[in-house]
């Protein structure tokens, strides 16, 4: 039996194949494409990334501050500085940027499929972290 | 402006539309979009969600006025208890799940080629409320 065959006799195998077909289609899309570059360039530049990760600690340490209720205003300002200032690098804006388009590709197909089968794909696929 | 279809978008949309063909036939979403249906057009459990709503309320307004009526908490309790035993709704539930069942599996496959989780990317942890 063919793989056409098999799909055709059995629906939830042919939606998954479907499920393929779209993934290769998003792969093949620019703002995929886009994306994929502009994560390389940002692998690619060892400075930024030493300076992303030193960002990302104090941003660690600071979210530990603030859940204990001792993030020190002076502190939190100085970091969002220090963001805006990170965020103006090239290579990092042009990351942001893609990451974004790429993102709004992704909300737009989620929003189609939920809109489609009538449940919210988001919500089907998140992790669980249920209330009760 | 781009053609929608230079950058792939249109492609994206074709696959989309096919995929979500392919979804309503697959029958846990067939049995779904049923029991949703059955659901929404029994007129008994509507009356019971309509209750449950006016228990809440009720429910509400006393905590909001610092009244304790530990009556109104069963009457809540015991509502809500009638919806989730009615068979419509275990029905509903069941189907649900099912169908979310194949979404999640819907999106792994995805996950595997693109090495993105769409699903996870664009979702809110799922709270029951």
């Amino acid at each position: 039996m063919t793989t056409m065959q098999a799909t055709a006799a059995d629906p939830t195998a042919a939606a998954l194949e479907r499920a393929r077909a779209l993934a290769c289609a998003i792969g093949e899309s620019a703002p995929f494409r886009a994306f994929e570059a502009a994560q390389e360039a940002l692998q690619a530049d060892a400075d930024l990334g030493s300076r992303l990760s030193a960002f990302q600690v104090r941003e660690q340490e600071l979210r530990l501050s603030r859940s204990w209720g001792g993030a020190d205003p002076e502190e939190v300002r100085a970091l969002e500085r220090e963001w805006e200032d990170l965020a103006k690098h090239p290579v990092l804006a042009a990351h942001l940027a893609a990451r974004e388009g790429l993102a709004s590709l992704l909300r737009e197909v989620a929003g189609q499929i939920s809109e489609g089968v009538g449940l919210d794909y988001g919500a089907a696929c998140a992790p669980a972290g249920g209330c009760c | 402006m781009a053609d929608a279809s230079e950058d792939g978008r249109g492609a994206v949309t074709e696959r989309v539309r096919e995929l979500v063909e392919a979804l309503r036939a697959a029958p846990a979403i067939e049995q779904f979009r049923a029991a949703q249906e059955r659901f929404r057009a029994d007129t008994e459990l509507g009356r019971m969600q309509a209750g449950l709503r006016w228990s809440h309320e009720r429910l509400q307004r006393a905590q909001q006025e610092k009244r304790h009526d530990p009556r109104l908490f069963q009457e809540v309790r015991d509502a809500q208890a009638r919806l989730q035993r009615h068979p419509l709704v275990v029905d509903f539930v069941e189907a649900r799940q099912a169908a979310q069942d194949l979404l999640r599996e819907t999106n792994q496959e995805m996950a595997t080629i693109l090495g993105i989780d769409i699903g996870g990317s664009v979702g809110r942890a799922g709270g029951c409320c």
